[in-house]
């Protein structure tokens, strides 16, 4: 296990073409994004500065959301879980590998993606996941059900959660609102090796949190938008 | 390492990954969904315990290429050879 963790510091510092790449996306299409995104980042705590290895766990409603995540702890690099199928093809591959996405198969998952997974968790990496499994399309931006992934591989690799939730923009225009919780740390609060029952429970609790952190946004915004609403019928 | 070992030692590791509950009712032929009632995230703990438990690192493979305790020991014994 002390050969592996070695192997996988060194794989890490050092640049690889894989992170060029990555670095040479992120450098060209920062502008764009942006100027287009805007992004608003409302963070909750100040403890999200301190974390090192980490899971940052988001809802899922766009295809632009590792895009909008980049933002959170920029300028640090992040790895994202993205579904099999968008490696299918050798320049998708290419491109994916280069975002430093690292595929899941979500019908026959493998091992080799838990040990990409562990490798950057122990590299003191940012790993964004969407533990919804999916895009939501609703219309309705309430969060789905978690699967398990999130608490397992923070349990294991002994990293903390930072829940994150990404607002859904109304109009194309509008500002990208991102709420970033504060980390939760899992490992302490167990303090033995898990069971199924308790990854689930654990998934459970972090589904809470998430839409504790949607709760909040979406009270405070409703009440700001309703005082603006307010304060225009006075003036007519 | 003989299959008996690795059944035994695949013993404690069912226990973990099935909440602790008894498992002494399983052979070979057990199916790991059905009779030892594993989902997805349940098989990757299983096999990431038999990694930590018996030191041996798994590489290319998927959850689907085990339907029953037998395959897991197969593969265990394979990789001790």
């Amino acid at each position: 296990m002390k050969q592996t963790t070695k192997k996988n510091k060194k794989r890490f510092k050092s640049y690889t073409i894989w992170t060029f790449f990555y670095d040479f996306i992120r450098f060209t299409g920062v502008i764009p994004t942006w100027i287009y995104l805007r992004p608003k980042i409302i963070k909750k705590g100040k403890k999200q500065k301190k974390v090192k290895g980490a899971i940052m766990m988001a809802n899922h409603i766009g295809l632009l959301d590792p895009v909008v995540l980049q933002f959170v702890f920029a300028p640090r690099r992040m790895w994202t879980l993205a579904m099999s199928e968008l490696f299918d093809k050798p320049l998708k591959r290419f491109f994916f590998k280069s975002a430093l996405c690292i595929p899941v198969d979500r019908e026959n998952v493998t091992i080799d993606m838990y040990h990409s997974v562990s490798d950057v968790l122990k590299a003191n990496k940012i790993l964004a996941m969407f533990p919804e499994g999916r895009i939501n399309f609703d219309e309705i931006a309430e969060v789905k059900k978690f699967k398990g992934g999130v608490a397992l591989f923070a349990i294991l690799n002994r990293v903390p959660v930072i829940p994150v939730y990404i607002v859904k923009r109304e109009k194309w225009y509008q500002r990208q609102r991102i709420v970033v919780g504060e980390p939760i740390y899992l490992d302490e609060a167990l303090g033995r090796a898990p069971t199924p029952a308790d990854i689930e429970k654990v998934s459970e609790l972090l589904h809470e949190k998430e839409e504790e952190l949607a709760l909040q946004y979406d009270s405070k915004y409703s009440k700001a938008q309703k005082e603006k609403e307010n304060a225009e019928s006075i003036k007519s | 390492m003989t299959r008996e070992i690795i059944m035994e030692k695949l013993k404690n590791i069912f226990a973990l990954v099935n909440g602790g509950a008894d498992v002494a009712e399983f052979s070979e032929k057990t199916d790991l969904r059905t009779g030892l009632g594993l989902n997805s995230i349940g098989m990757l703990y299983m096999i990431i315990a038999i990694e930590e438990s018996f030191s041996i690192r798994f590489e290319n493979v998927a959850m689907g290429d085990f339907n029953t305790v037998g395959d897991v020991v197969d593969f265990i014994e394979g990789k001790g050879e």
